[in-house]
């Protein structure tokens, strides 16, 4: 029975004006930022191997630096989560200071003004608005129509109406959307030539269950409401007001919040604690120094004494005081972290939030991949800092910084594994589903209670 | 006809709509002022922490020389004043946020010896999820919410006269169509305008009381001209409601047109443009452009050497310090990969912009921040204060080095504040300030967005009128 009006339903949305509108935005629209967003993908490709290049060949050794870079994610080009403002290079210096990361800068000169329409842009903001708009009158138009009492003439369960509906209205979103997916699949590798790992391909496929969890959760709400209503007009209005608070301001409201309950210092807080470390750093030295200098001229020195007194006095306190930054930072990013969950806490209500969480930890454009790069970074700047000075203080005669560069092994950064990408999109994908379930049932009780006349 | 205008704003004054318009802007309104006022403060904390280093305080005024007993220094032979600068938020960032984003960056000017490069630390929230939920600021109240309020206000405007079949009797009364029309037209403007000034007032009330921002002089000016930017975006959209309704003949229908309508305008179009743009006027990356000058500046050394063998060469590669016989050469050919690059960006924002003006919706975006000092003309300016203030410090920091004696250094106690102090190379970039457009300039470049806009309504006024003229009252 369910089948029926599912079946029932689909047939006659397919011959309306909305369905058209769905099919122009998932066949067009998505092919077409697909295809942007791929010839975006190779530049950022080219830029990561002309910077690989230029490791290779150990350029920045001679600026006493090594660069370590992150690479493109595949996915981006489908979901670009933070990746065109995150940090993809970090210099790691011999000397003083260390990371001066420098953000992607591959987006359009009007970023700032409008929306990027990437995938995630067009099944959380564009399609949930069409999905409300195929269902918000699945019920309420038909009791206006005077079709729901025949309907139920028909001998049909109340619960049956309501979930063939539902099916029968995501059924119809699903086509166009599947649809256009294969298409923008499509474009993105005739586009790179690109062929996705095994990861990628499974962090697709979860990605398109998202989304189509999340539509269908959409349409839910669109055929819960019109139980609540008897007029269509009063369906679209509470729709309308559904989608804005679901779509657009809980999520902005979240960080809000997150801000409120736990803020964190500024980024030139954070910068100018680190510069009074240095400093610290550099006073101590430069004390030390002088009294070595004086000492070694008392006591006639020859330069290759003071020189190595200068070095070992340098490298125990640069070592220190490296410790001391990192702890701050340590500190600094564990906060930020924090702060992060309280937000995605309170925002797991808007199924919005949840889906853009999950799609991007899926195409690993997200937050983790961004802090997982900088730990990794900086755990390798660590240990090539100590590497470095101790060889060069070990043997003074011997090679000088940027040979001792040039030999380092180099840094690799694949990404995170599927396993964790899995992990972090699965409490968002089981908030939509549990959403799903309950508006399920919410929407059968309300159904049993309407008045059909 | 002025019966129709009373009777239409009457209906809405006591009708409940015009209130439900007003407060619900009015929540939207202080909504986005609370969560704009916590941005603002963050970025006012963020450019206060940026100037509270004192001079003393920073480790390059100790520059650290280790010095053989010979008196012959080390390796490093380089110095490194590395000088953030965080511009100071504009209080205009509640209107619109515009592109600050790419005029908020912490700027380095590092001046390794003797070349100074810029180098744009991201200022971006350390939370990333903020950057794919920012603050609403009042633009994107207005460009989503106010517009789709617009739209709703309008679009049963005819349609629904029909079906109730009152539309009959109008016509009935006597007067031409087009008087009836414009009565309602009017009417219905009206009273959207009217709830919209009235939130508006209220939010700028807010503004001036709840957050440390001052309204005066020039900025009262700029928000008056915000202002009028709402009336007429809000006039574009209620003009498309109002196509809508002599379009159709059920308001069922006119209502999911016209929400496609609105997301169309709103989300789609927007987007559209710069996605097109993008592909066809594509630019380098900043970073490709770093590279493509590294490159650049190596080879023209690398010649160089080959042609002169015999001469000392003690510095890195590919900074144009090689040698001093050419340096001016480099700086120059790397100043025309600047320029080029710069060329194209430009290229590719006055095609954006231009794309964008398909929905009013970019119109309304430029308007609002070109007036809020973030337009792409403000961030251009930027930019250029950037290259000067660098060029500035450039040409102190090549004095120094001349005058930059170390056995000064070494008898001075190993202070190398004494030297340092004539340069204040801190107070320099601290004090050096970015210069901001005045009202007429912003005018002289906007002026066409309010044409457009203005043309943009009375277009879909005059084809709703027209139409209205054809429209069967059965």
């Amino acid at each position: 029975m369910i089948a029926t009006i599912a079946r029932k339903e689909l047939l006659t949305s397919l011959r309306t004006v909305r369905f058209v509108v769905v099919v122009l935005v998932c066949c067009l629209l998505t092919p077409l930022s697909a295809w942007v967003l791929s010839s975006d993908y190779l530049k950022e490709v080219e830029d990561y191997q002309g910077r690989e290049d230029l490791e290779e060949r150990r350029e920045s050794s001679k600026e006493f630096v090594l660069n370590v870079n992150k690479p493109v994610p595949q996915l981006s080009a489908l979901f670009r989560g933070v990746n065109p403002e995150s940090i993809n290079s970090i210099t790691l210096k011999v000397f003083v200071g260390w990371n001066l990361p420098i953000a992607a800068a591959t987006q359009s000169i009007t970023h700032g003004l409008f929306p990027t329409v990437d995938l995630t842009f067009i099944v959380g903001v564009l399609l949930s608005a069409l999905a409300l708009m195929l269902s918000f009158d699945a019920l309420s138009g038909e009791k206006a129509d005077a079709t729901l009492k025949l309907m139920m003439a028909n001998s049909v369960s109340r619960s049956g109406i309501v979930l063939g509906k539902w099916l029968g209205l995501a059924a119809t979103l699903f086509i166009p959307f599947l649809l256009g997916m294969v298409i923008s699949l499509l474009v993105f590798f005739f586009t790179t030539g690109v062929r996705l790992t095994a990861d990628n391909w499974v962090a697709t496929a979860v990605a398109v269950l998202a989304s189509l969890a999340y539509l269908a959760l959409f349409v839910l709400i669109g055929v819960v409401i019109s139980t609540f209503t008897s007029r269509r007009s009063i369906s679209i209005f509470a729709c309308l007001a559904v989608w804005g608070l679901l779509v657009i301001v809980v999520p902005q409201a979240a960080n809000a919040v997150s801000e409120m309950i736990d803020p964190v210092p500024t980024s030139q807080e954070v910068e100018k604690n680190i510069r009074l470390f240095y400093n610290d750093f550099a006073e101590g030295l430069r004390r030390r120094n002088m009294d070595l200098y004086e000492q070694a001229k008392r006591e006639g020195w020859d330069d290759r004494r003071a020189t190595l007194g200068q070095y070992n006095n340098a490298l125990e306190m640069a070592i220190q005081n490296r410790e001391d930054v990192n702890n701050y930072e340590r500190e600094f990013w564990a906060q930020v972290v924090g702060q992060e969950r309280i937000g995605r806490t309170v925002s797991i209500v808007s199924p919005f939030s949840d889906l853009s969480q999950s799609l991007i930890a899926l195409a690993d454009t997200g937050p983790e991949v961004q802090r997982e790069f900088m730990r990794q970074a900086y755990r390798y700047g660590e240990r090539f800092f100590r590497e470095i000075h101790t060889q060069r203080f070990a043997n003074l005669a011997g090679p000088g910084y940027p040979e001792l560069i040039a030999q380092q092994p180099k840094f690799s950064f694949e990404g995170l594994s599927l396993t964790r990408r899995l992990e972090n999109s699965v409490w968002p994908l089981a908030a939509l589903v549990i959403m799903n379930i309950l508006l399920a049932i919410v929407g059968v009780i309300a159904f049993n209670r309407y008045d059909v006349r | 006809m002025f019966e129709l205008f009373f009777h239409e704003l009457r209906d809405s004054l006591f009708g409940g709509r015009l209130a439900v318009a007003f407060l619900v802007m009015l929540v939207a309104f202080l909504i986005s002022l609370g969560m704009m006022s916590q941005e603002y403060e963050n970025r006012l904390e963020n450019y206060q922490e940026s100037m509270s280093l004192s001079a003393d305080d920073l480790f390059y005024n100790k520059v650290v020389y280790w010095v053989h007993q010979s008196g012959a220094t080390d390796d490093s032979d380089t110095l490194t004043y590395p000088m953030g600068k965080v511009k100071k938020p504009d209080p205009l960032l509640f209107f619109s946020r515009g592109m600050d984003v790419d005029m908020c960056k912490a700027v380095e000017f590092v001046a390794t010896f003797p070349i100074i490069d810029i180098t744009y630390r991201p200022l971006q929230d350390a939370n990333l999820l903020k950057i794919l939920f920012s603050a609403p600021d009042l633009l994107f109240v207005v460009k989503v919410l106010v517009s789709l309020l617009a739209i709703l206000f309008a679009y049963n405007l005819i349609c629904e006269e029909r079906e109730r079949g009152t539309l009959k009797l109008l016509l009935a009364s006597g007067s031409s169509r087009t008087a009836i029309f414009a009565g309602k037209l009017l009417g219905g403007l009206l009273s959207i305008w009217l709830a919209f000034t009235a939130a508006f007032l209220v939010y700028l009330l807010s503004l001036s009381l709840l957050t440390p921002v001052s309204l005066q002089g020039e900025m009262l000016a700029r928000i008056l001209l915000i202002f009028l930017t709402s009336l007429l975006h809000i006039a574009v959209f209620f003009g498309i409601g109002a196509l809508v309704s002599v379009f159709t003949r059920h308001s069922a229908t006119a209502l999911i047109l016209a929400l496609f309508l609105w997301l169309v305008f709103v989300f789609v179009l927007p987007g559209l443009s710069s996605l097109i743009t993008q592909q066809f006027v594509p630019v380098d990356s900043r970073q490709k452009v770093a590279r493509m000058k590294l490159e650049k500046a190596q080879e023209m050394e690398e010649e160089y050497a080959q042609a002169h063998p015999d001469e000392d060469r003690s510095n890195t590669a590919g900074y144009g310090q090689r040698s001093d016989a050419i340096r001016q050469e480099v700086s120059d050919a790397l100043q025309q990969i600047d320029e080029e690059h710069r060329r194209r960006r430009e290229l590719q924002a006055e095609l954006t912009t231009n794309l964008a003006r398909i929905s009013p919706i970019g119109s309304t975006t430029y308007l609002f921040s070109a007036l809020s000092h973030s337009g792409i003309d403000d961030v251009a300016l930027y930019q250029s204060d950037l290259q000067r203030i660098r060029s500035e410090l450039d040409g102190q920091i090549t004095a120094l080095l001349k005058n930059f004696s170390l056995q000064e250094y070494l008898a001075s106690g190993w202070d190398v504040s004494d030297q340092m102090e004539g340069l204040s190379l801190l107070d320099y970039s601290r004090n050096a300030s970015f210069s901001q457009m005045t009202l007429a300039e912003t005018l002289s470049l906007a002026w066409v967005d309010f044409v457009l806009l203005a043309a943009f309504s009375l277009v879909a006024i005059a084809i709703s009128a027209i139409r209205f003229n054809f429209y069967d009252p059965r």
